[in-house]
Parts: C-alpha cells; structure tokens; sequence
C-alpha cells in the first residue's frame, strides 16, 4: 500500500476549479501539527519506555535474589525469619506503595512458580499472599476490561489462590472468549478433573485450543475422576462431547464404549471423526461391524478414518468389504483399503493381484509400498 | 456546456473523488487495524505457544518448500526446516528441476534412497521423477520429490498433492523463521468453531542488516541500505496496518508466498495454484475465499500482526524493478481471471468491498500517477499550470504521505517494536520523509512496466539475485 503521490498531479491541475489553495495549506498544517505530535509521542514514549524497563531490570534483579532465598526456606521458622531480613522488609515497603513493583513482582512470581514445583511453589504462592498482592489480583478482577480480568484469573490460578476458586469458576460461562478460557483453565489448574464440572453448563463452544489447554493441565493431575465423562459424551455441546471423547482417547475409558460408540451417529462430523478416534484407544472386536455399516453414508474424509481403523483391527469378517473398496472411484479410499487389506489379511497379496491389475500405477507401486512399509 | 467543458468537468470530480476516497481508505485503514493489533497482543499475552509444541494433539501440518537452484544454501535451509519446534510434521521439499547440484547435495546430506510412493494427482502439474526418504532415522520427517521444472506454482501443487496432512504451510526456503512461529500461524485454525479457517499467514519482515547466525536472526537492526530501509517502511505499513485491518473485515486477499498455512482439502477442491500467473499466492487466496463464497460455506482467512518470518529484501533498483513488475502483473492477472466478483454482492466483502480496494486502488492507481505526471510535464510546458495551487497540494499530500508512514512508525513503536535504538526509529522517520522522492517514483514506474509486459504477454518471472544472509555484519 503506497499513499505517497497517489493524488496525482492530473487532480493538482483539474482541482483548481474546486478547491481553494489556502484551504489545502490549511489542511495540510493541520497534517503538519498532527505528524509533530506523532513524533514528539514516539520520543516521549520511547524515553519513558527505556526508563520503565530499567527501573523494570533493577526490580526484576532485588526480587530474583529475594525469590531464590525464598525457595530455599524448608520450615515455618525459615519463612519468617526471611520476612524479618532487612531486603524482604524493604521489598515490602516497596510493595506497599507502587503499584508498578506489585506488578513487576506478580509477574516474576508467575514465572518462578511456573518452573518450580513442590515446597519452593508452596513458598513463592505463600509470600504471594503476604504481601497481599492477591489484593491486586482481586481487585483486577472486578474490572470491566476483558485483558485484565483474564490476567487476573491467570495470577490468581497461577499462584495456586484455591480459596478464590467460586470467583473464578463464575467466569467460566463468561460471555467473552479470553476470559471463559482463562477461568476454565484456571479451575482446571486449581482443582484438576474436578474443575471440568464446568462442562456441565457450558454453552460457548470449547474451541480446539481451548481442548488442548485443558489436556494439558490435566495431564499435569494424578488425581484422576471421570465422573462426568458419560455425560458429556451426550452434552448437547458438540464441542463438550469432541472434549469427553478426547478424555476417553487420552485416558483409554473402556467403560464409555457404548456411548462413544452412539457418537458415530452424532449429526456433527468432527464428533464422528473424534468417536474414530477414541474408539481406536479402546477398542473392542464389536465396532467392525459398526464400521462397515456405517461407511457408505460418510464423507471421503471419514471413510479413510474408517479404513484406517480396519487396518489395525480388521479381521478377514471384514475381507468382503475391504476388496470391494479396492475399486472405489477414489483413489485415496482404494489405497486407504488396500493397505488395509494388506496389513489384516492373509495372504493379502495375491488377494491383491486377483483383484487389481498389479502391473499398472498405483497398484504396481503401491505393492512395493506396503513391503517396505511392514519391513520397517 | 460544451462538450469540452463537461469532459474537464467530469474529469475533475472523477478523479477528485477518487483522491477522497482513497485517503478516506488510508485513514479507516490505520484507524481500524489498532483494534484489531490491540486485541492480537493482548490474547497472545495469555497464550502459551509451548503448548503447541510438545502436544500430540495439535493437528498434523505438510511443510512444503520449494527450491530452485538453491544448491549453496540448500543443506542448511532443509535443516532448519527439520529443527522446527512443532510435534506433528512432515518436511517436504521440492525440487523443482534445478539445473544446479541441489539434488546430489541433499542425497549426500540426508542420506536420501528412492522409495516407491504412491499420491493422487488432485491437481495436474508437471512429471515426478523420484521421491526420496532418509535411510537416517534422524530426518524421517523429511520427504524429497524431484520434479520436472514447472515453476514455483507447479511445484508447490506437486506438494499439494503428496502432502499426507490436513494443514499446509508454503515457505520459501531461503527464509528464517522465528523460534514459534510455526505455533503462533497454526493456532487460528484451533481457535475458530463457527467459521473453517482456510488459510493463515504472518508478518513478514526484512532481514537486511540484520545479525543471523545458525540460520537464527541474532539481533535486529535496521538496514543500512536506503532500498532495503524504505521496504522495512511498507512492509510495517503493509502488515501492520492494511493486513490487519483487512483481517478484521475478513476481506484479506493476500497471504504473502513467503510464510503461509492452507487448508487443504479446501485449496484441492479450489484447484491448486495456478501456474499461468507469476502471483500465485494472491490468486490461491483469492481462489479460495471464491470457492467458499459459492458453497456458502462461513469461513475466514487469518491474520497474526507477529513477525513470524524474515526475509531478504532486494537491495538493487534492478532487482527491485522485476519484484514490483511481476507484484503488478500478479495483481492484474489474478483481477481478471476473477472479474466475476468485481461488485457482486453474492461475493459479499469479497466482491463489494476487498476486489474493487484492489481493482481501484492497487492496480489503477499507478497508472492513475503516471497519467497525471504526463498531463503535469505536457501542462507545465504549455505553461497552463498555476503554480500556487500545485505548491499547495504538492505539500498536502507529501504531508498525507508522510503522516501515514509516521502513523505506522508508532504503531511499530507500541507493538513489536523490532528497531530498538531511538536513532533507528528516527531513521525510519527520514526515511519516510525522503521515499516520495527517490523510491515512491520508481515503484510507480516498476507497476507501469509491469502493465507494459503484461500487454506484451511477458510471463516471465524475473530472476531475484540474492545476496544471502552469511557474513552479515556483527557489531
């Protein structure tokens, strides 16, 4: 995109007729005071910045030795005796009185807590209460502002603040995007398999990233409950039901079978494409003959899904069917079910031949193919 | 009235309102991009890309890198590629015919052995010759196809086509990628549940000067060349304020060719690139977002104001005269062959807003300029010019012109700001002061070439001499 001379100088000669030069040089001191202004701000922002991150640095480097001695502390005398040192007591008086250090220190506690575990955490989210900056927490979650609501819900959860968790777990449902993600992860966090009760009353959709995030924490919880998973399977949230199924592929929940099963017949397709998947996890001999019966009425996309299941367990009940989609008119799918055929059957490869022409592409390279791909 | 006077008339409030409303456009553009930027930074300040890159779950992406006689560069290109931080890849790289040792280099480096590969040729493109597999455990994410010569385009459908993953992402070899970058342009496609994302794509900036090391940008400087240095200027006006306000209307048309993620199924159902057009990545956009508009299928192009991506940018007036020239024939091949939409309201933003944007104010706007720098020599001459009023709007634009850049040059400054010295960012400033006059008039004159060729059936794509990143300077 190019502004400069776009106002060309055939409209210099025919605008005469229509625009007053001084009302054009009026115009354009106008511009000039505004670029002045520009200028002057980026100066003043870029001098103020520099001051900032400084000051940032200087306090960033009191709170690392601070925090270090802090982690080291093994037992309640410890603890209290590093709140009498002469450096926490100045932090602390710092802290009382800018904000601007509260911040910084909130920040810098996030990050430790976040690398560390065990009892140095437990002292960093301790002294994050002494220092009240919970209160900074808090009171930023009552803002209207969704960005700061949200870091808040994240400083809160970070720093293990569980008694806080029904301010939090409010904000689940909440009409924003960041802030709902935000409170579910957080309670996530806090509470682990627990904290998914959200799904309960959950309207908005979970978006992928918001699945992932979730797995996450809870890959990080030892403390495992599937209570609710049956139900969620059968949320009238699609995007509950594709999470339950992810809980099911993750944590191998042989005990929902049946219902993942009946979420091959869900309207929606990437809940059909997640049931695949599951069910690929916890696997039981029934499925095939679901599998086959429901593969005409799908899309090209989940009948490879199909195909590939089969090529893990297909069984030679599933030989008729596999040979046939060997003349599909995709070739995808025709590949999709050869090597199916080649991975379950016996001797699969003068099944091939008696049913492909083995000397014309693909199937004369394909053949080659499937041998080195079993012999790797 | 007689005939004359009304032609004069007419003309003049054409092209008055033309002017007007093409500043209107500047102005909106600037305005409506800060909420957009603003929102990005702060969602991406909650965000943690680490996630990404050590989950099984994010979904499975085809990296499909083109190369053409790349042989000096080629072995650490592919191996930067590989060092990618993202769990669920493959590397493809395509070797489209190169006359030079590129191939034997990557046999050597790779331990590439020809394996039988079976694919569906969705799209036609020229011949495949072998496809190679690592015999080392260690690159088994990388694929190598060696291809008869067909182009950039050709070879990037060769990569549609044997892609074995949903999400593709097109990169041009030869560029350095920032350390998440991979993370932060595939996340739109797990962020939307409403709308299918059919394509993403970042910023791409400019590498000139700047200190790379292991194929990583060190340290950021701006250039010291005055070509590459006002390119650095529209790159930050072109990504941070027009693509990100155009993402925000869901009107964007062009992901840039350098860096760029696409849905698959979608891009094979729309056709792949098209060969015959030296802009293909604009006409592979644009080609989508049709396909989905007559579906009817909701959808949305991304956009992430992140730099992602860097990039050598030409630092020659020669070098830079064919870019241009071929951006200009790209532009106006890839309007025509998609005339359809030119204010058709089935199309939506697409065909009301985005194409005819393109069409007035990318494409005839050179032209526009270079009309009116004759009528003002042949004017001047006649000596019919009243120079009062040219002073004053010579001034009122170049004033315009300025405040644009300036305005861009803050944004820089609150967002990313990738210059850190004071002194680079009032360089910048300069610089923007002196590109109507030295680079503005030469851009304009590429874009007339450009036409010039087109007319001519000129398809050629212009060789692009680079100087390379190795032995940049270190301070």
């Amino acid at each position: 995109m190019q502004p400069g001379l776009v106002f060309n100088y055939i409209t210099l000669y025919l605008l005469d007729a229509v625009v007053d030069p001084l009302q054009l040089l009026a115009v354009t001191l106008f511009f000039v005071c505004i670029i002045a202004g520009v200028v002057l701000f980026i100066l003043f922002y870029l001098i103020r910045r520099t001051g900032r991150s400084m000051r940032r640095r200087s306090l960033r480097e009191q709170y690392s030795n601070c925090i270090s001695e802090l982690a080291v502390c093994e037992t309640d005398e410890e603890l209290q005796s590093f709140l009498q040192q002469p450096d926490t007591q100045r932090i602390t008086r710092l802290l009382e009185h800018e904000a601007f250090s509260r911040r910084v220190i909130i920040t810098e506690l996030l990050k430790t807590v976040k690398n560390m575990s065990g009892n140095a955490a437990t002292n960093v989210c301790w002294f994050y209460e002494q220092a009240n900056l919970q209160h900074d927490s808090l009171l930023r979650l009552q803002n209207g502002a969704w960005h700061v609501k949200a870091r808040a819900i994240q400083e809160l959860s970070g720093l293990r603040q569980n008694k806080y968790i029904t301010k939090i777990y409010r904000h689940t449902n909440n009409a924003n995007e960041l802030v709902r993600n935000e409170a579910r992860t957080a309670v996530v966090k806090l509470t682990g398999f627990e904290g998914l009760r959200f799904l309960d009353v959950a309207t908005y959709p979970l978006t992928e990233w918001q699945q992932l995030c979730l797995l996450y924490e809870l890959s990080l919880h030892s403390n495992r409950s599937f209570e609710g998973v049956q139900r969620w399977l059968q949320s009238s949230n699609s995007s509950v039901t594709e999470f339950a199924l992810r809980l099911v592929e993750v944590y191998h929940l042989h005990a929902c079978f049946s219902t993942v099963t009946s979420c091959l017949k869900h309207a929606a397709k990437p809940v059909r494409k997640k049931a695949l998947a599951a069910l690929k996890e916890i696997y039981d001999p029934a499925i095939n003959e679901i599998l086959v019966a429901m593969f005409p009425a799908e899309d090209a996309d989940v009948q490879i899904l199909i195909l590939q299941m089969l090529k893990e367990f297909g069984t030679e009940e599933e030989q008729a069917f596999l040979l046939q989609q060997l003349l599909h008119e995709q070739q995808e799918i025709k590949v999709a079910a050869a090597r199916a055929v080649y991975y379950t059957q016996p001797d699969a490869e003068s099944l091939l031949r008696q049913r492909v022409q083995t000397d014309t592409y693909p199937w004369n390279v394909l053949l080659v193919q499937l041998k080195q791909e079993v012999l790797l | 009235m007689n005939w004359q006077q009304f032609l004069v008339d007419f003309l003049t409030w054409v092209i008055f309102l033309y002017s007007i409303v093409l500043l209107l456009c500047y102005i909106f553009i600037a305005f409506y991009s800060i909420g957009e930027t603003r929102k990005y930074i702060r969602k991406s300040s909650f965000t943690d890309y680490s996630i990404m890159a050590v989950s099984e779950h994010t979904p499975s992406i085809s990296i499909l890198a083109p190369a053409y006689n790349e042989g000096a560069t080629i072995i650490e290109n592919v191996r930067s590629l590989l060092n990618i931080h993202y769990n669920n890849m493959e590397v493809i790289v395509l070797n489209d015919g190169s006359k030079d040792d590129s191939m034997q280099k990557l046999m050597d480096a790779y331990q590439l052995v020809e394996v039988p590969y079976v694919f569906t040729a969705h799209i036609a493109t020229k011949p495949v010759r072998a496809i190679y597999r690592s015999s080392n455990p260690v690159y088994k994410k990388l694929l190598v196809v060696d291809k008869q010569n067909g182009g950039k385009a050709d070879a990037l459908n060769v990569g549609i086509n044997i892609a074995s993953n949903d999400i593709l992402v097109c990169i041009d070899v030869d560029c350095i990628l920032e350390q998440d970058a991979m993370q932060k342009l595939i996340k739109p496609f797990l962020e939307e549940k409403e709308k299918r994302v059919i394509a993403t794509g970042g910023v791409v900036r400019i590498a000139n000067s700047c200190e790379v090391k292991d194929g990583k940008i060190i340290r950021v400087h701006l250039p010291e060349e005055f070509i590459p240095r006002v390119q650095t200027l529209e790159y930050i006006r072109a990504f941070l304020l027009g693509r990100m306000a155009w993402s925000r209307l869901n009107g964007l048309l062009l992901i840039s060719g350098a860096f760029g993620a696409f849905d698959r199924e979608i891009a094979i159902k729309a056709g792949g690139y098209d060969h015959n057009t030296v802009g293909e990545d604009m006409e592979l956009v644009v080609r989508m977002r049709r396909y989905m508009e007559e579906k009817k299928i909701p959808y949305k192009v991304a956009y992430i104001p992140d730099p992602l991506c860097w990039t050598e940018a030409p630092a020659s007036f020669k070098i830079l005269g064919r870019q241009r020239n071929r951006w200009t024939r790209g532009t106006i091949e890839t309007l025509k062959l998609h005339r359809k939409m030119f204010f058709n309201p089935s199309y939506g933003v697409l065909g009301m807003i985005s194409y005819p944007y393109w069409f007035f104010f990318e494409f005839l706007a050179p032209l526009i300029e270079f009309a009116g720098f004759v009528a003002f020599v042949v004017f001047a001459v006649l000596g019919l010019m009243d120079w009062s009023f040219f002073f004053a709007l010579l001034v009122f634009i170049l004033s315009f012109g300025f405040l644009y850049s300036v305005f861009a040059i803050l944004m820089e400054v609150l967002t990313y700001n990738q210059y850190r010295k004071r002194k680079e960012i009032f360089n910048l400033m300069l610089t923007a002061f002196l590109e109507p006059f030295i680079f503005h008039p030469f851009v304009v004159w590429s874009a007339v070439r450009g036409n010039i060729d087109l007319l001519r059936k000129k398809k050629s794509w212009g060789e692009m001499t680079r100087q390379g990143f190795a032995g940049k300077k270190k301070n």
